[in-house]
């Protein structure tokens, strides 16, 4: 039986020089009718002029990404009766993070930009191109770069993004996820120029780990979990330290010390002798001590210290016979 | 009802009023809350960054401290609570894992079964305690104080791992604060955003801005007071709240509570014991609100 679903559809059209505005619309809707058979039953039936992008109504093409509600979304993998089971109308918007053109339509130039920088090709070294063996790959290796490879660049992470929110020059989800797929693919030779281009600092250590990405995400490429990736392909390499690392570290290093995070010592082991930034702290500082914010750097660690330390060992000595 | 408490570094390092509030809460819901002492940090979602098997290995001692006493845990941190459900729903879905993480915790003595689940308080006091018990149990009233309640992240995504609520349209905090009969703004669209906290050193830019939306979104609703149910959330809207104001050269002014000190204030504390003093942002006009 069908249902009526309420949509309310942002439009907007630059060549009419109109201001954006919201138009609604009602639908007669069947179970199992996604949002974008609704967007076309609305193109076909009601109003030829909406305008969205769309293709394969399969969830591979990628195109249809849209906000609903709120949040990006494939609209060809959205059923309309689960919108409505959580709101008690359907609004559309164009993705987040990008200029829009027409209606749903955004203009994903900064989204390409971004992926282009990485040089989104396997680099292989100078030996395995001479054309003398086939340079193959493995299952464990492939396993480690499938979820990157999986992505179909629809730019639902990159709408949802809460750092490219406020930071445009952040290089996004969709750019780091895909960098993890090259630094971690077994046959490219270019990790170090790779991990210097996404350890900058508005690469890997501007991603506030928000969620929304892994959120957003309709392909399991779960970003978030990608950049964590590289950040331990940072570190395994050796590469240069900065701010975000150390922040790491932080955390790192507390199981061999307390086993507790020493939050008045933390800004020091990041921050060092950076005398710009203490003295821009300097009164905000100065209470957190009077306010008792600011807990001793002596710590009691936690009981049974030595079994984290011990594990902290273990794992430590593991990995350098890995490594080796 | 009886719980291990797992209250995290900060509870017990720059935010002890989180953990006094906690315990005052616990006390008079009749809550029995047994302290992991010997737990370690869950890595806050930074140590795995590093080495996800020690982190994963530090966690599932942590469960198996847990498991050993028959208790499930309860977190009042939001990314302690993300950090341990992310380990831990990995280790109850992957044999191979588990067995391996295993062979390293039984160095130190433990074996991590599967036995155990983690709550966050909120979710305890909304489903285990029961809007309907608060009610009953309400000693002060919040009456015409307007709460903006923010979620932040890690108690609502990965939401299949979370699993307890619309992580888009969430609503226990705000149905805590009606029991309470406070006014809860519900249209309150920064409430499942970020803090920013976790970027604070390496892009103060984009932390300072993500703080300052927060911030003044609950303002332009009118709110007296935030409310939030992570001691972290409350280092970037309280403790940073002074360094917000000067980046973005305004004065904002809005108090933020942790959860359980605007609870056990409903349930009849004194506010003098749930050390408000300790925040950095100013208080004094919604104690007086509260008082009169």
């Amino acid at each position: 039986m069908a249902d009526q679903a309420r949509f309310r559809i942002f439009r907007y059209n630059p060549e009419e020089g109109g201001k954006p505005r919201y138009q609604e619309y009602t639908v007669e809707i069947c179970k199992g009718a996604t949002v974008l058979d609704c967007l076309n039953e609305i193109k076909d039936k009601q109003d030829g002029t909406v305008s969205y992008r769309m293709s394969c109504r399969s969830a591979i093409c990628g195109s249809c990404a849209i906000r609903i509600n709120g949040h990006a979304k494939l609209a060809c993998k959205t059923q309309a009766s689960d919108v409505l089971e959580v709101y008690d109308r359907i609004q559309l918007d164009p993705m987040a993070n990008m200029d829009h053109i027409k209606d749903l339509i955004v203009d994903m130039e900064p989204f390409w930009t971004k992926i282009e920088e990485l040089k989104p090709w396997l680099r292989p070294s100078s030996h395995d191109l001479d054309g003398s063996k086939e340079i193959r790959q493995f299952p464990e290796g492939f396993n480690r770069i499938k979820a990157a490879a999986q992505c179909i660049m629809c730019g639902a992470c990159f709408s949802e993004c809460s750092t490219l929110a406020v930071d445009k020059d952040f290089l996004g989800p969709h750019a780091l996820a895909k960098g993890q797929r090259f630094v971690d693919d077994t046959r490219d030779a270019d990790t170090v120029r790779r991990l210097n281009h996404l350890g900058q600092k508005e690469g890997i250590w501007s991603c506030c780990h928000c969620y929304e990405c892994y959120k957003a995400c309709p392909k399991d490429t779960k970003p978030v979990v990608r950049i964590g990736e590289v950040k331990e392909a940072y570190f395994k390499e050796g590469m240069p330290k900065s701010h975000g690392s150390k922040h790491v570290d932080v955390f790192y290093t507390a199981y061999k010390r307390s086993g507790k995070l020493n939050e008045t010592t933390m800004a020091f082991e990041i921050m060092g002798l950076n005398l710009f930034w203490w003295m821009r702290n300097l009164t905000w500082g100065m209470k957190m001590q009077l306010k008792g914010k600011a807990p001793s750097p002596f710590q009691k660690p936690v009981e049974k210290i030595d079994e984290v330390r011990k594990l902290f060992d273990i794992a430590r000595k593991r990995r350098e016979e890995s490594h080796k | 009802m009886k719980y291990a408490y797992y209250p995290g570094c900060l509870a017990q390092e720059s935010s002890t009023e989180l953990d006094v509030a906690t315990k005052i809460v616990a006390e008079k819901l009749g809550i029995e809350l047994v302290e992991l002492k010997a737990a370690a940090c869950c890595g806050s979602g930074f140590a795995n960054e590093r080495d996800p098997l020690l982190n994963m290995a530090v966690n599932a001692r942590t469960f198996a401290q847990a498991e050993q006493l028959g208790l499930d845990i309860v977190t009042v941190c939001s990314t302690c609570h993300g950090s341990l459900m992310r380990d831990l729903s990995h280790l109850k879905e992957n044999e191979k894992l588990r067995d391996e993480v295993n062979g390293l915790i039984s160095q130190v003595g433990y074996s991590f079964k599967g036995d155990v689940n983690i709550k966050h308080l909120l979710w305890v006091l909304h489903s285990d305690v029961g809007v309907e018990e608060l009610k009953k149990k309400k000693v002060n009233s919040l009456k015409g104080l307007k709460v903006a309640s923010f979620y932040g992240c890690h108690i609502l995504r990965p939401k299949e791992e979370m699993n307890y609520e619309d992580d888009e349209m969430p609503g226990s905090m705000e149905e805590i604060v009606e029991a309470f009969d406070g006014v809860a703004i519900w249209d309150y669209p920064e409430k499942t955003k970020c803090c920013g906290y976790h970027v604070s050193f390496a892009n103060e830019h984009a932390a300072f801005t993500m703080m300052a939306n927060a911030l003044q979104s609950a303002i332009e609703r009118q709110a007296d007071v935030m409310l939030t149910p992570c001691p972290i959330c409350h280092l970037a809207l309280d403790t940073d709240q002074p360094r917000v104001e000067k980046y973005i050269k305004k004065k904002l002014g809005i108090p933020v509570f942790h959860l359980p000190q605007l609870v056990a204030y409903g349930l009849g504390a004194d506010l003098d014991e749930l050390g408000l003093k300790r925040h950095m942002s100013n208080m004094k006009k919604v104690e007086e609100k509260l008082k009169s």
